[in-house]
């Protein structure tokens, strides 16, 4: 049965990328209005590419008992799965198909790396298996996939809030979609990252907390993601409950995803941390 | 039978002469039936708008149907149609080429605009309904919808707001994304200012409100749209409200100064955005109101460059258009070809087939059974062979041309053969 199951995975891994790319171009043509094109293409390709992603994800589990982020290869298949489902929700929940084409080439990209960097695993944390830290590290980056996403609409959002302010009419102007779509956009996604980083946060404060020493919440890390998600937190229920629009409410989402990209990359390089890779060798 | 142009249009008459020759509906229908009568010209469709006038006639006496009608506007319009002076003159598949263009709107003084198509379609129903359309007309005319309409969605020919109001509306699309939720606030209750109002009613807007000097009139044109009239002094209540204000009044000094948009910026601090399209001339709007947060103002110059965008967008679709214009060009021609060449193909083939059997009867009489079959498979597969050539050339013939109906007629009179076209029936 597991040679079977070795099998699937065998014939996924490089199927994955072509459906991907498909999926891409038909987005593409989509995109460029192109003529012809019949409507069920995008949607079917999409469902083909998701199922496909998600299969793999759940055979890999079933047969490796524990998440796919052992070596480069499993994270990248694993952010092209958490772009791929984020893009879906945004389509699905908001009909919002304005950013398919760049995130689902994004996603291409990143399981064609997973292709190309494969290598055989020689040594897997203990951690990975836990069930907790399965569940944390998957909704972490599915809140942190979502987070990029907020703030790729923030920084259109603010491109083309400046291209009109002085009255620039370019491609900017030409191929985005409105000030307001694209607020709405970053601020949905936002939403998205803000549910998953909850989960991963009530996840990880279990988990962690009873492999290292002291309160966790004192980890730099740890404690610049939650200010992070605090951030995050007061922007969208100012979105929602007191009415804040345009460029003060994106403003904020993108400082919240300043503190978070600090908060993965320069504090526990500079401060160190207990948190994260540390954890897991 | 052919087709004849004569017209004239904002390139070749200024807008004095083209007011002139401009026909009125009522006026279309009795010189159509005015044209018909002296029997020149078997079809006619009269197109005349703001920027051409264009007579559109089968005939088969070309020389004479023009004559007929420039002598016909000189006489009704003071108007001289003569080709190369204010005038033009297009025959055979110019002419048809031409009217594609006009539907397709490369011939418009806008380029690509909509209006021309609906333009088309009344004067072509107008003469239908005036017995004045044919069989060719009958086709021209749908054939030159089908290319308009090709033309506006194959390519981006009609693409992008190419007035000031709608470059006003595509910023307004720009920033909001869909209107049906904004409110809009119409400064002005004069021409342009009811004209926008309007749209925006079309548009489908949440709510109109419109503000006038007179507040009555601002109520008057406010009650057309289903919006509220106010007068300038409630323009810094209203204005918090408001999304979207278009302005358009006459006014030596600004009816918003930046005093007052500030203010009403300032319940909405927590960014929502207000778009001001300014298309006074003095500004209506004070100019330090863009500086604010949350304020787009667009003035005359700024929709001007928009507009000169789009402009230049659409001139790039003029070969994509063109190359439609082309193929349904070669496809009426075809069909036109096909009403004249079946005919005279026809009466070749019943002809010599009439002769093949005179000879067979004359030269195979005594000839036994068996023979006078052969004789017979013999005969026909010559008959076939000699006729190979002369059929491709008949079909060949373009009959839209004058050499083509001149082939044509060489070839009835080369066979003697009768064959003449069959306008009034379906190939």
């Amino acid at each position: 049965m597991g040679d079977t199951v070795e099998s699937v995975l065998n014939v996924l891994d490089p199927l994955l990328p072509l459906a991907l790319a498909a999926t891409t171009l038909a987005y593409f043509l989509d995109f460029r209005d192109a003529p012809g094109r019949p409507a069920w293409l995008s949607p079917a390709a999409l469902l083909v590419s998701s199922t496909l992603l998600v299969l793999r994800f759940i055979v890999f589990v079933w047969l490796e008992q524990r998440p796919p982020l052992a070596t480069p290869a499993e994270a990248f298949s694993a952010i092209a799965l958490a772009i791929t489902v984020v893009y879906v929700l945004l389509e699905k929940l908001h009909r919002d198909r304005s950013l398919g084409f760049p995130l689902l080439a994004a996603a291409t990209l990143a399981q064609s790396a997973a292709l190309f960097s494969h290598t055989e695993t020689t040594q897997v944390s203990a951690l990975l298996g836990e069930t907790w830290f399965g569940f944390h590290a998957i909704a972490a980056i599915l809140g942190y996939t979502s987070f990029a996403i907020s703030a790729v609409y923030g920084i259109l959002f603010l491109v083309l809030y400046q291209n009109l302010k002085h009255h620039r009419f370019g491609a900017a102007f030409l191929r985005m979609p409105s000030l307001d779509e694209l607020a709405t956009s970053s601020m949905r996604t936002a939403v998205l990252g803000f549910l998953f980083l909850t989960a991963a946060i009530i996840a990880g404060t279990f988990g962690w907390g009873r492999l290292i020493e002291g309160p966790v919440w004192l980890d730099p890390k740890v404690l610049t993601t939650m200010l992070a998600w605090a951030v995050y937190g007061v922007g969208v229920a100012l979105w929602h409950f007191a009415g804040w629009r345009g460029i003060r409410a994106i403003g904020l989402t993108l400082i919240a995803f300043l503190i978070m990209v600090m908060s993965s990359w320069v504090v526990p390089w500079i401060l160190g941390s207990a948190h994260g890779a540390k954890g897991l060798a | 039978m052919q087709l004849v142009v004569l017209g004239l249009n904002h390139r070749t008459a200024p807008l004095e002469t083209r007011e002139r020759a401009a026909l009125l509906p009522d006026e279309a229908t009795e010189v159509t039936a005015s044209l018909l009568e002296d029997a020149a010209a078997a079809e006619v469709v009269i197109l005349s708008t703001c920027n051409r006038t264009e007579f559109y006639t089968i005939t088969n006496d070309p020389a004479g149907v023009i004559e007929r009608q420039r002598e016909m506007m000189r006489q009704r319009k003071s108007v001289d149609l003569t080709p190369g002076d204010s005038g033009y003159l297009y025959q055979h598949d110019e002419a048809v080429r031409h009217l594609f263009r006009v539907a397709a709107g490369v011939d418009s003084m806008v380029l690509g605009e909509n209006g021309i198509v609906a333009q088309v379609k009344n004067a072509f129903e107008a003469a239908n309904n005036a017995g004045a359309v044919g069989p060719l007309l009958g086709k021209l005319f749908p054939c030159a919808l089908r290319v308009a309409k090709r033309a506006r969605t194959e390519t981006e020919i009609g693409h992008g707001a190419v007035s000031l109001p709608n470059a006003g509306l595509t910023l307004a699309r720009k920033v909001f994304g869909a209107l049906d939720t904004r409110h809009a606030l119409v400064i002005g209750a004069g021409t342009t200012g009811t004209a926008l109002a309007e749209r925006l009613k079309e548009i489908g807007v949440r709510s109109i409100t419109v503000a006038n000097r007179t507040r009555s009139r601002a109520e008057e044109v406010a009650e057309r749209v289903g919006g509220k009239g106010v007068g300038l002094e409630d323009l810094p209540d209203v204005l918090a409200e408001c999304d979207v204000v278009l302005s358009a009044v006459h006014s030596a000094t600004p009816v918003l100064t930046r005093d007052t948009v500030a203010r009403a910026m300032e319940p909405r601090k927590f960014g929502r955005p207000l778009l001001a399209v300014d298309l006074g001339v003095p500004r209506n709007i004070d100019p330090g109101c863009g500086s604010l947060e949350g304020v787009f103002l667009y003035a005359v110059d700024d929709l001007q460059q928009l507009v000169n965008l789009n402009l230049g967008r659409r001139r790039l679709e003029i070969p994509a258009v063109e190359k439609i214009v082309d193929e349904e060009c070669g496809k009426y021609t075809e069909w036109r070809s096909a009403l004249d060449a079946t005919p005279v193909l026809v009466a070749l083939r019943a002809h010599v087939e009439a002769l093949r059997q005179e000879s067979l009867e004359r030269f195979g009489g005594s000839i036994p059974d068996s023979e006078r079959e052969r004789l017979d498979q013999f005969s026909r597969a010559l008959v076939n062979k000699l006729l190979h050539a002369p059929t491709l050339s008949v079909k060949g013939c373009d009959s839209s041309t004058a050499q083509g109906l001149a082939q044509l007629d060489w070839t009835r009179r080369l066979f003697a053969v009768d064959g003449e076209s069959r306008d009034g029936d379906e190939s």
